[in-house]
């Protein structure tokens, strides 16, 4: 009787501990609903808000490069190498938002803050540039906070969404995740419903569950978006954007050759080029 | 027992002879440290770094990893005791014992190396199978190294002292290999800038080079020199004996539960990295804590004088868990070497967790013999050993349940170095697997502890009684000796039987018995027989005194004639 009990107690402790931990997620078929539901709503509750959004990209100044190379005897010095650290910089373009919501829709205006151009060897020409534009004209399709929440909403042919619903300390977190596959021809791939990604001339540019991408077919990719945007819902509606995005490119970069004495050769790599990032707090 | 202990040993015995005599030379102690070295080293390097490598180098998606630690200690503990009897069956020129440890360490080696090579342009579905592959490989052939190895003390030296000396050395040569992986990995991010990827191949490369050496030198150098009398126990007996010892089944249960604190070491590679931007930081987290971990060790013995195990067990529980929940609320936003100071005070009491449960296991064991006659210290140290692999596993598979819960980011596998930036929820989490989570969920294992009750007057009075049966028994192998047993035979009546280690105690005391009977008779011949000399000698002492006395009385009536 007792080791019954004992086993019942064990076995009731293992259900519950099951139970609540999938209480913790949003089912799938949920989560867009819920997240839709919820953007709508933080239109229509109306916010003012501000803040800022940063767009880093990797520039290379090629002086500069060649100027280190040409002290060096292990590699061609007229190479290009994306990852040195010497001769590489990310620059930040900051977009400082003050916006608010006018009859449901979304008003407002952002201070763009761009650095001062540099020269092939890293040297600034002129000083930084501050641009003030209403939020419509901001350079995003429909203005900043819009084309996030269309993009998070729904998968089109040319990008796709994935989200992950989860519960956690009495808040609701859905995480998009967001892919696309932009050519050098200008033309995105589609994903199609075996896993792939390809062009319209049928060229596959990411096979069904391979990790990388075929970075030289028709031309080659351009870059790949890889956006991150977590929503925090609170009774209902957004109380919280935290946006991460990296754009990948293929660029050549330095490979040691071990075997030839560490003669250094040039190799085409996936890098990132572009970071974005923003803390919304509505 | 008092006529035992009566008898007076005038001549040494057959049995000390064999006990005091000295049998290893500098160089045993040498190799075999250096081999316990080269082994922690290896398991230090894939228990503390494999997960990371698995997760944020190879990019395997976390739920196919956490399955796999799981399975794969599963997997562990069933080889383990397969091992233990294949190593005992085992009949060779070379012993039992080091033909493995020659023959398997060059494979163990080679496993460490490849398990620890991220081969690029593998899809999912291979690196999983590459994971499982290997992952279980390397642990199948590990066992085949690790259990042999254990066992060599036990075996290159009959004289106890010997043993006991080569197990501590070796132990702290042991704890510092643990940590080479640490530095190695430490000084190779700082040289590679850190490229974790070329870091950590490189320092399995370095691991896997250098320990067969020390392991096949080890093999060569060291003798098998007696016959283990302890056999190694049958699996079903092991769990009938952990269930009938309660005692021992409390503190099983009780340190199983311990698994929780070991996230605090398994999160710091995810805390520099995610939350502080640096991998060579781990160097400033982990050592410190290492360091203050061995303190903790060294304290335990001066304080079990003032607290008994259990207190001392709970003790340095809650005063683990009251820190990392200080730790917490001091923040992630404090300069990391705020944090990595704290840690140090945090890490203390782990060392006297490390050591509690194995003078608690001495303790039950104790307790078992005094009920059942049986020493069983084979299954119990192997039933902790297994404690100890169980828990490792379910600390990583909890630890990836709980990347998952927090939303980790796994880094872009076809980006070379690629460290995603973590949700600020994320970080948020990472700092709790690290501080407030396994601080909670310690306490749970005061809870089994509490029914734990080999503490104070209790064990006391075992241990005294056990005593005084060591000394019965101790007196007993001497009078073996002492009336004409030779050790050979003494060994015979000794084996064990169905519990190892337990010596046929009985047996012995009935062959005494014999011989001391057949020598008591001879005794009372030899003094009878002696006695009549005497008699003699005293009777033809009187007669000649008579006959001299009698000779002088006939030579005095003469004269007076």
């Amino acid at each position: 009787m007792m080791k019954a009990l004992k086993i019942a107690v064990v076995l009731v402790i293992v259900l519950t501990a099951v139970f609540a931990l999938t209480a913790c997620n949003i089912p799938d078929e949920e989560v867009e609903t819920e997240l839709r539901e919820a953007i709508q709503k933080t239109k229509e509750n109306g916010f003012d808000i501000e803040f800022t959004y940063n767009h880093e990209v990797l520039e290379l100044y090629s002086g500069k490069q060649l100027e280190k190379y040409l002290k060096e005897d292990d590699g061609d010095p007229n190479r290009t190498n994306w990852n040195d650290e010497e001769s590489t910089e990310w620059v930040n373009t900051a977009y400082k938002y003050s916006v608010k919501t006018e009859d449901g829709s979304i008003t407002g205006e952002v201070k763009i803050t761009a650095p001062a151009e540099k020269n092939e060897m890293g040297e600034p020409i002129g000083s930084d540039s501050v641009e003030t534009k209403t939020y419509a004209e901001d350079g995003f399709a429909g203005g900043f906070l819009d084309y996030w929440f269309v993009r998070s909403l729904g998968e089109e042919s040319t990008h796709r969404v994935t989200y992950q619903g989860v519960v956690r300390f009495g808040r609701d977190i859905i995480r998009v995740n967001i892919e696309s596959i932009l050519m050098k021809s200008g033309e995105y791939a589609t994903y199609a419903s075996d896993g792939s990604w390809k062009l319209s001339d049928g060229t596959v540019v990411k096979a069904a569950n391979e990790e990388d991408y075929n970075w030289t077919a028709a031309g080659g990719i351009e870059m790949v978006e890889i956006d991150r945007i977590d929503f925090t819902i609170k009774d209902g509606a957004v109380s919280e954007i935290e946006l991460y995005n990296e754009h990948i490119a293929y660029l050549p970069v330095d490979q040691r050759n071990y075997l030839e004495g560490g003669k250094i050769y040039t190799v085409e790599k996936a890098v990132i080029k572009e970071k974005e990032e923003a803390t919304i707090i509505f | 027992m008092s006529n035992t202990a009566t008898l007076s040993f005038k001549k040494k015995t057959a049995l000390d002879d064999l006990l005091d005599r000295k049998y290893l030379g500098k160089k045993d102690y040498i190799w075999f440290s250096l081999t316990q070295f080269a082994c922690s080293a290896i398991t230090g390097l894939a228990q503390g770094y494999l997960l990371f490598f698995y997760t944020s180098i190879m990019n395997i998606p976390l739920t196919y990893v956490g399955t796999m630690f799981l399975i794969a200690k599963i997997w562990d503990g069933v080889n383990d005791p397969i091992m233990g009897v294949i190593v005992d069956k085992t009949r060779s020129k070379m012993g039992k014992m080091r033909p493995y440890l020659l023959w398997a360490s060059i494979p163990y080696a080679i496993c460490t190396i490849v398990m620890f090579i991220n081969f690029r342009g593998m899809n999912i579905t291979g690196k999983i199978i590459f994971m499982y592959a290997s992952y279980l490989l390397f642990s199948t052939v590990g066992t085949a190294v690790e259990v042999p190895l254990q066992g060599l003390p036990a075996v290159v030296s009959p004289n106890i002292d010997e043993r006991t000396k080569i197990i501590s050395i070796s132990r702290i040569l042991g704890s510092i290999g643990e940590q080479s992986a640490l530095v190695l990995i430490s000084l190779g991010l700082i040289v590679t800038n850190d490229n974790y990827e070329a870091t950590y191949t490189g320092t399995a490369v370095i691991i896997g080079v250098i320990a067969p050496i020390f392991m096949v030198i080890s093999a060569l150098v060291l003798k098998e020199r007696i016959e283990p009398t302890n056999e190694i126990p049958k699996w079903s007996e092991g769990f009938k004996y952990l269930f009938k010892n309660k005692p021992f089944m409390i503190l099983i249960c009780a340190n199983l539960l311990t698994f929780f604190r070991n996230l605090v070491s398994a999160a710091i590679m995810y805390v520099v990295c995610y939350i502080y931007g640096n991998g060579s930081l781990q160097i400033a987290f982990a050592l410190p804590g290492a360091i203050a971990s061995m303190i903790g060790m060294l304290l335990a013995p001066k304080l079990k004088r003032h607290f008994n195990a259990k207190q001392l067990f709970i003790l340095a529980t809650i005063w683990h868990s009251v820190c990392l929940v200080g730790v917490f609320f001091v923040g992630m936003t404090v300069p990391w070497y705020v944090i990595a100071v704290l840690m140090f005070f945090t890490m203390l009491p782990v060392g006297l967790l490390n050591v509690v449960p194995h003078l608690m296991a001495a303790d039950t064991i104790d307790y078992w013999e005094h009920k059942t006659g049986q020493r069983q210290e084979g299954i119990t140290y192997s039933l902790m050993g297994l404690r100890s692999k169980v828990s490792s596993g379910l600390k990583d598979y909890f630890l990836t349940f709980l990347l998952g819960y927090f939303l980790f980011s796994q880094p872009l596998g076809f980006v070379e170095g690629h460290e995603p930036v973590q949700s600020s929820y994320t970080q948020w989490g990472l700092f709790a697997i690290y501080t407030i989570i396994p601080a909670v969920l310690n306490l749970v294992s005061i809870v089994p502890m509490i029914f734990y009750n080999l503490t104070g007057d209790r064990i006391r009075k075992i241990q005294e009684e056990l005593a005084v049966r060591h000394e019965e028994q101790r007196m007993a192998e001497a009078a073996f000796a002492y009336s004409g047993g030779d050790v050979e035979e003494f060994g015979v009546l000794s084996k064990p039987g169905f519990s190892a280690g337990a010596v046929n105690f009985s047996q012995i005391k009935d062959v005494i018995a014999k011989r001391r009977n057949s020598q008591a008779v001879a005794e009372v011949l030899r003094a009878e027989k002696a006695a009549e000399e005497q008699a003699l000698d005293a009777m033809t002492e009187e007669s000649k005194k008579a006959v001299t006395a009698e000779n002088a009385g006939e030579k005095i009536e003469e004269e007076g004639k």
